[in-house]
């Protein structure tokens, strides 16, 4: 005899007349919307990463320039931007940021120094855009007066140009990482004024032509090989806010303004599958919401249907705490089973769209699934407490 | 342990003075070493006396003390303590769970406090005559053989006061000498004070206060 038994006891005459149909029905509501909840959110976070761990270039941003057209060349027009376009651009409601990317007005080179390649050299167009715009940690992306090494984002193409003249001089081709690792010599200047830097690969993209090098080194040379001509902006850095790209593409189209083609197209896509998913999202929230209605409901029909019981039980000096926590262990033990049910589908149905994903060229870390789960976990805490809650104040109801 | 009433009167009856006087709008007091007989017709408030006792009603102007604490300002907690310590009721609607059986309705009660041995309950089964119905379910009991079990039920706590609402309306004469024999002896033998409505009968036993409503 004790506790023990009696809190059994106490169990089976506060869970004798649950309607185990209505059980099932809330159980499975919850399975159905927290699966589809999970995994629209899950995809959302994937699709802003998609690209971002090999880019270095941050999301939503594109490189404007105006089209080149016979009037540009014969001087009708011209491929400028000028500072009140640049007001225009940065006054639209759905541009987060834009900047102008800045060239270089003296001479550069870049000139292989390193026995894994042979000996190559080449004048070449430098540009500078800044930190918040890249997606690079800071301490790598610094250069000072005095500084004897040059960090650099070399253009993809740059790099399939020099995998090309590797293989034509019978050598292998490099990867990101051992590229990363070959020496390089940046020089700024003419034949008399000239200084030399150790070149710094840090990361590479697909999304400007010309070597990144920091703005630092850009006003450096500037101010100490410039040719004294004015700084002239022919294109620009466009940031987007989320889920707005039709609007950036119309903006594009009305000012005769080009961009990258597949900076267009993965913008695109990225905006109409994040409009998607959001939906998805939102009514797989109705979902939720909707069983997490009929889970409660459950539990106070559940309780209400126990009321002669619980008065009774109160009557006879047991603590409304004992009550509640037989209730509060029940629902603990349902959440856990919805919750473990919830993760087995999501990883069984993460890792299907992963495969149809994978196959279509899309790669997608399977095992990140953190957020999600923080996610539900936060949801489930919630609907727990306030379960307890409302169990605590309908006992009390009946003390 | 003293049970003060001051004036008490419940809110549905304050309009009518004829029942004023004995239990309502009166002084009254209840200590655990007396036997007090309130003696009634139907519809004197006598469960409401009850149940004011218990905790399960406020609606009165008033006040009632426990040890001098007005019961209007005891906690849940509190109330739960009473009610399995200090306080055994035996209510006219029995309070017993129908799904239950004998045997579940009765441990269930004396786990709270581990107050006796199963051996010493059956044994007390056994003197009102239910030994055969232990594992029986009490949903399925006659409303006299429940009522003997509620009763049994409320001597499975230790207690300062035993409040009984007419507790032998269901049984026959000899049924109800037993049973009230049974729960003389516990009380004696516990020092617990009994308070007992009754529609007129004496039950046979020497009161020390007879609460007579008009």
């Amino acid at each position: 005899m004790g506790q023990n038994s009696s809190n059994s006891i106490i169990r089976k005459i506060l869970f004798a007349n649950q309607d185990k149909k209505q059980m099932i029905y809330a159980f499975i509501g919850v399975l159905i919307g927290f699966v589809f909840m999970s995994a629209s959110v899950h995809y959302l976070f994937e699709l802003n990463k998609i690209g971002a761990s090999s880019e270095m270039l941050n999301s939503n941003i594109l490189t404007i320039q105006k089209k080149v057209s016979s009037s540009n060349t014969l001087s009708i027009s011209n491929t400028i931007f000028s500072d009140n376009e640049l007001t225009f651009y940065k006054k639209l409601p759905f541009v987060e940021k834009v900047i102008p990317v800045e060239n270089n007005n003296f001479p550069v080179e870049l000139k292989s120094n390193d026995p894994l390649i042979p000996y190559f050299r080449s004048d070449i167009f430098i540009q500078s855009i800044p930190k918040d715009f890249l997606d690079v940690k800071s301490n790598l992306w610094k250069w000072e007066s005095g500084d004897s090494v040059v960090p650099i984002i070399l253009p993809r193409d740059f790099v399939y140009m020099m995998n090309n003249f590797l293989t034509s001089s019978g050598l292998p081709q490099l990867s990101d990482d051992i590229l990363k690792d070959v020496g390089f010599e940046i020089q700024l200047g003419d034949e008399l004024n000239r200084s030399s830097y150790k070149a710094r690969i840090i990361g590479f993209t697909n999304e400007i032509s010309s070597i990144l090098v920091p703005e630092n080194l850009m006003r450096f040379g500037a101010v100490t090989f410039g040719m004294k001509k004015e700084l002239k902006h022919t294109q620009l850095m466009l940031k987007s806010k989320k889920g707005q790209f039709g609007l950036v593409e119309e903006l594009l189209a009305r000012n005769h303004l080009e961009v990258k083609k597949n900076q267009l197209i993965e913008g695109k896509l990225k905006s109409m599958i994040t409009i998607f998913l959001s939906a998805i999202t939102l009514i797989s929230l109705i979902v939720v919401i909707l069983s997490v209605i009929v889970l409660i409901q459950y539990l106070q029909l559940l309780i209400t249907k126990n009321a002669y019981e619980i008065r009774t039980l109160l009557r006879i000096g047991v603590f409304i705490k004992t009550i509640v926590y037989q209730y509060s262990k029940y629902i603990l033990i349902g959440f856990i089973i919805v919750i473990a049910f919830i993760t087995m589908i999501d990883i069984f149905l993460f890792r299907e769209i992963n495969n149809v994903l994978k196959s279509a060229g899309i790669f997608i870390e399977s095992a990140n699934y953190q957020n999600v789960f923080l996610i539900i976990s936060i949801l489930f805490s919630v609907i727990f407490i306030y379960s307890i809650i409302s169990v605590n104040n309908f006992v009390r109801k009946e003390f | 342990m003293r049970i003060e009433f001051k004036n008490v009167i419940p809110n549905p009856i304050k309009n009518e003075l004829n029942h004023l006087g004995g239990l309502w709008g009166n002084d009254l007091d209840f200590n655990s070493n007396e036997y007090t007989l309130i003696d009634a017709r139907s519809g004197k408030g006598k469960s409401t006396f009850t149940s004011i006792i218990a905790g399960l009603r406020f609606d009165y102007t008033g006040d009632v003390f426990f040890e001098g604490k007005n019961i209007k300002n005891l906690s849940s907690y509190e109330w739960s303590v009473l009610r399995r310590s200090s306080f055994s009721f035996i209510f006219q609607d029995l309070q017993l769970f129908d799904k239950l059986t004998v045997k579940q309705n009765l441990l269930l009660k004396n786990q709270l406090t581990d107050f006796k041995k199963e051996s010493e309950i059956k044994l007390l089964i056994e003197q009102v005559g239910l030994e055969n119905k232990w594992d029986q379910v009490c949903g399925t009991l006659s409303l006299g053989q429940q009522q003997r079990v509620s009763i049994i039920r409320a001597l499975l706590q230790p207690a300062k006061f035993l409040v009984i609402d007419e507790p032998f309306s269901h049984l026959d004469g000899i049924n109800s000498s037993i049973a009230m024999d049974l729960i003389k002896s516990h009380c004696d033998k516990n020092e617990i004070g009994i308070i007992l409505t009754s529609l007129g009968d004496k039950y046979s036993i020497e009161w020390d206060k007879i609460v007579q409503i008009a």
